[in-house]
């Protein structure tokens, strides 16, 4: 497969907007290659060296695994026109990390059974709230940080959940580049921040999940990737008893 | 003379049975389907686009594109793999070699 069909597989994949009238194709395939580059790290790096993960050298696939978030700046922490609507469940669920674990479970559930319908066009999130309450939304991958911070300023944010499917890449012992699709939860608390894996394959079209790996502690070293770090920064904690 | 001049009429007759058999089916808008056939059954060039596509240049696919050709990209490429010779398309000295009027090569 050569650059020209690894573009066209992008695009198919990932619809993306015409060029610009006075856009040059530089400028447009870079802006294809960010655009997909957001959605999947190892196909733009397909276009970008003109071969499929499979035939890259040990070479690439190291400094693919070295360098492949460069420059990535993360989903939006912020909202510009986009409205956040969500469901109110009034529970009351213990605002406690066992519960707020034991809910992500369920959502977790809930979602891989989706998955093995088809398509889930939407992240899901769970915000456990001080209060005992939940809220549930769809979020797209765009907002799913926004709508965190967001509910994290306006409530009273005990932990989150967001489940959502990504590929997850990686080299292999023998060098070469590989990519897994999987559900993964991304769980966190003030004090908590768990990465959970659900790798899946298809056979004859089907999902299958695989074992799951043990869950991932986010906090220490791994922060610095993390995405959802920042949830709880500037947000102050709770100074008495939910009203 | 060129490798289209180079066919039999009864290769030719069946490449272009083939190549018009398979486009209904091929997901490539109508506009473009008649310099394919153009191109495979006579060695006729077709408009830049296909050409940079025949050419497997994407810079120029990307410079040359009409509003919307950019979603035809894939089914194109899957359509040339699966119908089209080999030796006809994938680079420019293929086309060359193949067309029947290189005068209007653009790319």
């Amino acid at each position: 497969m050569n650059r020209m069909e690894l573009f066209a597989r992008a695009l198919a994949a990932y619809p993306f907007r015409d060029p610009e009238p006075d856009e040059d194709a530089g400028a447009y395939i870079r802006a294809v290659l960010a655009h997909v580059r957001d959605r999947d790290l190892s196909m733009a790096e397909e276009i970008r060296l003109g071969k499929v993960q499979a035939e890259w050298t040990p070479e690439e696939a190291r400094h693919f695994q070295e360098h492949c978030t460069d420059g990535w700046t993360g989903p939006r922490e912020e909202f510009d026109d986009y409205v956040f609507v969500g469901t109110r469940d009034p529970g009351p669920y213990q605002p406690t990390a066992a519960v707020l674990l034991e809910l992500a479970s369920a959502q977790l559930e809930d979602y891989m059974a989706m998955r093995c319908q088809g398509d889930v066009p939407f992240i899901s999130l769970l915000a456990l709230l001080d209060t005992g309450e939940l809220l549930l939304s769809g979020v797209d991958r765009d907002h799913r940080l926004a709508a965190l911070k967001y509910i994290a300023r306006t409530e009273r944010l005990f932990g989150f959940s967001l489940v959502a499917e990504y590929f997850i890449h990686g080299v292999n012992p023998e060098g070469k580049a590989e990519k897994r699709d999987a559900v993964v939860a991304n769980i966190g608390t003030r004090d908590l921040r768990i990465f959970r894996m659900r790798p899946f394959h298809y056979v004859a079209g089907a999902v299958v999940f695989d074992e799951a790996p043990p869950d991932v502690d986010m906090r220490g070293e791994a922060a610095a990737v993390d995405a959802y770090a920042s949830v709880f920064v500037s947000v102050p904690p709770p100074s008495g008893p939910p009203s | 003379v060129t490798l289209w001049d180079q066919l039999t009429d009864e290769n030719r007759e069946a490449l272009v049975q083939r190549i018009v058999g398979a486009l209904p089916a091929s997901g490539i808008p109508e506009h473009l389907r008649g310099g394919l056939v153009r191109y495979f059954a006579d060695g006729i060039l077709p408009g830049s686009f296909l050409q940079a596509v025949l050419c497997n240049d994407l810079q120029e696919a990307v410079t040359r594109a009409a509003p919307g050709s950019l979603s035809a990209l894939l089914p194109l490429i899957i359509f040339l793999n699966n119908e089209a010779p080999s030796a006809a398309w994938g680079s420019r000295s293929q086309v060359l070699a193949w067309t029947t009027t290189p005068d209007r090569l653009e790319i």
